[in-house]
């Protein structure tokens, strides 16, 4: 008999907690289905498919929302009626490729530079997806392969809208992307030190002289090792690390930056 | 003559045969494609796998976790003389010889479904593992070898230098049985957070690195201190199902002692575990910062508010044991008056600790909450109020546990007035300052709060509970007993509470580990190799926990099963004791 109560008290255990885990909410998290740029997609479709970009692999419900403030960045109802009109003489599809692969070159008022370069989260065709499914949200869907292919083929770091003379005009490298690499190379170390205190502090101490909480103190840093640690996540050949963390992102965003932050920690 | 033509035949018959051996394997490799998967039927190849190697893992965790506090317990028994200890030790090891079978073929069933299922991936891990999967083999024939030894030779070897040789034996038990845990541990974290391979390509390159990945030490050491909690509940629960099935009073006295036991080094053991575990999370966050958001703010967060309430339930069970064992102890009634207030203290933290972060609520509620956080219970939420709460369980299951050591003694010290209010003082500065760490934490940055005051927090728990431990021992020099445990007289109830704390840890050790593999996704090398077959999705946490329900049974009721066995034996010998002397 004791034996049967026993049997029976387990079952009653193990059925308890499983129907509590079955009465809270219930997802299914599916991998990310590959969108190719060459794949043939209706206007539909490239906005289911950027719905859900926006929902897993990006993880833009994390900061966004849509009807409402999100917890860390802005409402994105409506964005893609109000892209056309952020930034003077720039389409809707420019200014959302540029707000995903250059995020903080644009701020709305209020919110922090803080979303990461999608490029090196998302592939092509999820950038294409996701701007779709953004310029659904009260705009008119006009993207194309061609004109995410036109930006990404190039370095992300250098994406800077330029001002278009037509804006229904199918964006290409030439009219996007500013071309800032001919550029003198002259370390500012007054821009550099807006750089640090706006991203690096984050972890590395504010006097970059001392350790920070997570990133080793890193003044004195060469420019080799900024370019590799800064833009590829990587050091330099022969570099022995001060600490064996791989926290850090790497920032290809940063790349006109590296001399200011060079001189800036001289 | 006969002999030559003998061997000629034989080498005529041997060298086709082995030109058919080695070029038909030859071929055999170049015609056979690998497929990628295959399916199990009905209930498809991951839930197979994942049974498989769930019940193998918490045989796995029960027979290396039992071996250490065996020892331990007949090292007691040898220093004190007492033969009590002796017979607990060798009842332990006694359910870990039946076990260490079954442990084996369920290794077996989940390899060779790994095999068939999952050919693709095996090939590929058998290429990075090689020399450990030729180690393994071998230190597992010395781990059963050791044990059977240790087990059979208990009588041989009970006397004298030989008892010291059996001691050396259940330590060598121990040390192979780690290096085994070590072994295994590098395959399943090398798939969690690989390293000494080529990322793009999955070539290894470094064997060493491979193993030594950056979650392999966070993943020893928890397992490590998990297997010994784990053992000591399935311990508890073999001694309540013996007591309940106990006819004399000598039994009962036995098996409630030896419930206590198990069920103290499952707790003890069990208090340690969360420092375990975050240090584990930390380094998973700073392996891969996606991996980290995935397992707390992704699609396994609401798995953290299962995983509270299992916990909780352990932390009021295991208080509500203690309480009922103070009635079994003369003087224990002293310190009734106070359970009602840890009662309420535990109750409270359960409720703050189960509030979920993130309600799931309908558009009409966010407008009129305000957002989709509570407006009064929404601030118990957040990592401040649940670490605050986790440590004032500790600290009052602490308390509780030092009422039940001193129930029945009286302090005699001359400053025994001191040494109580020093312990009053120290508990109360620790609660205070672990509240006010939980306060200024809604207001600091998530670093610090993250990699300070979490730390501060538990560091302060820690110093409470060895501090007044330590007073403890000059408090009750020479103290005058009330009188003394009654062993065996305690309720049936508390019996099914050692019952209920074994199930809970074997489910949530499940649980735990499909949040171990959840976070790879659909990866079955994180980011090395990608899981392409039908079940490359993480399923919900109510299938999940189904799954996890039915692992928890087929354990359960395959450990009954050994316990029915172990007793088999135990009547052979009772029926052998009985039976008359022949007449002379």
């Amino acid at each position: 008999m004791n034996t049967l109560k026993v049997i029976l008290f387990t079952f009653l255990v193990v059925g308890l907690y499983s129907f509590y885990a079955n009465s809270i909410p219930q997802t299914e998290s599916h991998p990310p289905k590959k969108i190719s740029l060459n794949a043939k997609l209706s206007e539909d479709e490239m906005i289911e498919a950027g719905e859900r970009v926006y929902s897993t692999k990006g993880t833009c419900g994390i900061c966004h929302a849509i009807g409402r403030k999100g917890p860390r960045g802005p409402d994105l109802n409506g964005v893609g009626l109000r892209a056309a009109s952020r930034k003077p003489d720039v389409s809707a599809k420019a200014y959302l490729l540029e707000s995903l692969l250059k995020p903080s070159v644009y701020l709305v008022d209020d919110f922090a530079p803080m979303m990461p370069p999608m490029a090196n989260i998302l592939t092509p065709g999820e950038v294409m997806v996701t701007v779709a499914y953004l310029q659904s949200l009260g705009g008119k869907v006009d993207i194309t392969p061609e004109d995410v292919r036109a930006v990404m083929q190039v370095n992300a770091s250098q994406v800077s809208v330029v001002p278009e003379a037509d804006s229904s005009a199918p964006v290409t490298a030439e009219t996007v992307v500013g071309t800032t690499a001919s550029e003198p190379l002259v370390g500012d170390p007054e821009k550099g030190k807006v750089v640090y205190d706006t991203l690096c502090i984050a972890c590395h101490n504010p006097d970059p002289a001392l350790a920070g909480p997570i990133g080793p103190e890193i003044k004195g840093a060469s420019r080799d090792l900024l370019e590799a640690r800064v833009l590829l996540g990587e050091y330099p050949q022969g570099y022995k690390p001060k600490r064996d963390t791989k926290i850090m992102p790497p920032m290809a965003h940063l790349a006109n930056d590296i001399e200011n932050l060079t001189e800036f920690l001289k | 003559m006969k002999t030559q033509i003998c061997k000629k035949s034989f080498l005529k018959l041997l060298f086709p045969l082995l030109i058919l051996v080695f070029t038909g394997a030859a071929w055999g490799q170049e015609l056979i494609e690998l497929p990628e998967y295959r399916a199990f039927p009905w209930i498809g190849s991951r839930v197979a796998v994942w049974i498989a190697a769930e019940v193998h893992l918490m045989f796995a965790a029960f027979v290396l976790g039992v071996p250490m506090f065996a020892v331990i317990v007949e090292l007691i028994g040898v220093l004190s003389s007492q033969e009590r200890y002796d017979k607990m030790a060798r009842e332990f090891t006694k359910l870990l010889a039946i076990a260490m079978s079954t442990t084996a073929i369920w290794g077996g069933v989940l390899l060779f479904l790994l095999l068939t299922l999952y050919p693709r991936f095996m090939n590929y891990l058998s290429e990075v593992f090689l020399p450990t999967l030729w180690i393994y083999p071998m230190l597992f024939f010395l781990e059963a070898f050791t044990l059977y030894i240790y087990y059979y030779g208990w009588e041989r070897m009970r006397n004298g230098k030989s008892k010291w040789f059996h001691l050396y034996l259940g330590l060598q038990l121990n040390i192979v049985g780690t290096i085994l845990l070590l072994v295994a541990n590098a395959w399943v974290t090398f798939m969690m957070t690989p390293g000494g391979v080529d990322m793009k390509t999955g070539a290894l390159m470094n064997i060493w690195e491979v193993i030594d990945n950056f979650s392999w030490w966070p993943i020893n050491i928890h397992r490590l201190i998990a297997n010994v909690t784990f053992g000591g509940a399935i311990v508890g629960a073999y001694s309540a199902f013996k007591f309940l099935h106990s006819k004399t009073d000598e039994d009962k006295a036995h098996y409630d002692w030896m419930g206590y036991v198990g069920n103290m080094i499952a707790i003890w053991s069990f208090l340690v575990l969360p420092f375990a575990g975050y240090w584990l999370m930390r380094e998973l966050y700073q392996y891969d910062q996606t991996m980290g958001i995935t397992m707390m703010g992704g699609f396994l967060s609401w798995l953290w508010i299962i995983q509270a309430v299992l916990i909780s339930s352990l932390f009021l069970a295991s208080n509500y044991y203690l309480w009922l064992g103070m009635e079994r102890i003369d003087g224990g009634e002293r310190y009734q008056k106070y359970i009602k207030y840890m009662l309420s203290v535990l109750l409270l933290c359960v409720w703050v600790w189960a509030t979920p972060h993130s309600l799931v609520v309908t558009p009409e509620e966010v407008t009129l909450m305000g957002g989709v956080h509570h407006p009064v219970i929404g601030v118990f939420g957040v990592m401040s109020a649940k670490m605050t709460a986790v440590n004032y369980m500790i600290l009052t299951s602490a308390i509780g546990f030092m009422f039940y050591r001193r129930a029945n003694k009286v302090a005699t010290v001359s400053y025994a007035l001191q040494l109580n209010l020093l312990q009053a003082g120290i508990y109360a500065g620790v609660a205070a300052y672990v509240l006010y760490l939980g306060i200024d934490g809604y207001f600091v940055e998530p670093s610090i709060r993250v990699n300070k005051y979490s730390v501060w927090q538990v560091l302060a728990v820690l110093f409470a509970i060895l501090s007044t431990t330590v007073i403890d021992l000059f408090l009750f020099k020479n103290s005058e007993s009330l009188g003394k445990f009654h062993w065996g007289k305690m309720p049936q109830r508390s019996q099914y509470i050692l019952i209920f704390i074994a199930v809970s840890f074997t489910w949530l050790m499940g649980l735990m580990g499909y949040a171990r593999s959840a976070i790879r996704q659909h990866w079955h090398v994180y980011k090395v190799m990608e899981d392409t077959s039908v079940d490359a999705f993480a399923p919900t946490l109510g299938f999940a926990a189904n799954v996890v329900s039915v692992c928890v049974l087929v354990f359960l009721g395959l450990v009954m099963f050994i316990f029915w066995l172990g007793s088999l034996a135990d009547h052979k010998k009772e029926d052998a004791s009985q039976t008359p002397e022949p007449a002379q």
